[in-house]
């Protein structure tokens, strides 16, 4: 390994820890940061020859440790739940057998809320639209399958219909993948239960 | 006691007063600050412009740099000369009577 490599290394691994730090961070506040830090680094290494493995050593310690950046980083910034944030695992997951807009309440405070991050909140969104509600009419769609009829009328003869059924995908592998999205949807709101236990800590 | 709070405050509006002189970036105001022993990081320089940019205290511009690719600068906003002003007044007050009581002095 060449003090070029070990520098590369040095450098890519405090970036790693100060981004892992910043998780809490708000997305838009947590990019500033990272990309501040690198041109720091950046700027800093363009002032040392180039294989000053410590020279970079000594800047990373004048940077400080990733936690303390991190600790500036969340104060003014509170990720403490509203108390309606508790309903939102459930209504994602059940309201949608509230006519369908208990699951939009749930999206709409899914994303006003504080508690969860970015990838929570698509997350949330997309496993699965409509909750167990849209996971049961999918599940509909695939046994029930799809049934097109065609007609012809002719002047003075009988209307002939003509029916076929075929279902939307080969039964087996659609109810294999339906049995995946139903624990996926599980999966998903347990995780955004835990999230907020955790925040509300 | 830790002067934390304090610290935290002040040192925003040191950002702020080293903006007074035209745009700087990022690395030049952490190296003074860390001279001066106002942050005892100079990574804890950056959630503080984050802050004062998300304010609209300071805003930001990508400019090509000599050697190496663009660096963003900040730079000082209408609304941070402002805060700026108030602070110094504030702060002129507030170091007078802290000072004061310090000192001991009976007529405060």
């Amino acid at each position: 390994m060449t003090s070029l490599d070990r520098i590369e290394a040095l450098v890519a691994e405090y970036l790693a820890a100060l981004d892992a730090a910043l998780t809490d961070v708000p997305a838009a506040r947590r990019r500033q940061i990272l990309e501040d830090v690198r041109q720091h680094l950046e700027a800093a290494r363009a002032s040392l020859p180039p294989d000053d493995e410590a020279g970079i050593r000594a800047v990373l310690d004048r940077l400080g440790d990733p936690a303390a950046i991190a600790a500036e980083a969340g104060v003014g910034f509170s990720r403490r739940p509203r108390w309606v944030d508790a309903a939102v695992p459930w209504l994602l997951l059940l309201g949608g057998f509230v006519g369908g807009g208990g699951w939009l309440v749930g999206a709409a405070l899914l994303w006003t809320s504080r508690v969860w991050r970015l990838r929570d909140k698509i997350w949330g969104t997309l496993v699965w639209p409509g909750g167990l509600f849209g996971v049961g009419v999918a599940f509909g769609t695939v046994v029930g399958g799809v049934q097109t009829c065609s007609g012809s009328t002719v002047a003075g003869h009988p209307l002939v219909m003509h029916c076929t059924s075929r279902p939307g995908w080969s039964e087996p592998v659609g109810i294999a993948v339906l049995v995946g999205i139903f624990c996926a949807q599980l999966v998903t709101v347990g995780h955004l239960e835990r999230v907020r236990r955790g925040a509300a800590r | 006691m830790d002067l934390g709070q304090l610290r935290r405050g002040a040192v925003a509006y040191c950002i702020l007063a080293l903006l007074r002189g035209g745009e700087r970036y990022g690395w030049e105001l952490a190296s003074v600050l860390h001279d001066a022993g106002l942050i005892a990081g100079e990574g804890t320089l950056y959630p503080l412009l984050a802050r004062l940019r998300e304010m609209g205290w300071v805003d930001t511009e990508w400019k090509p740099s000599p050697h190496g690719p663009p660096r963003r600068y900040y730079r000082l906003t209408v609304a941070g000369v402002q805060a700026l002003a108030a602070f110094i007044e504030r702060w002129g007050r507030f170091r007078d009577a802290v000072d004061q009581i310090l000192r001991g002095s009976e007529d405060a």
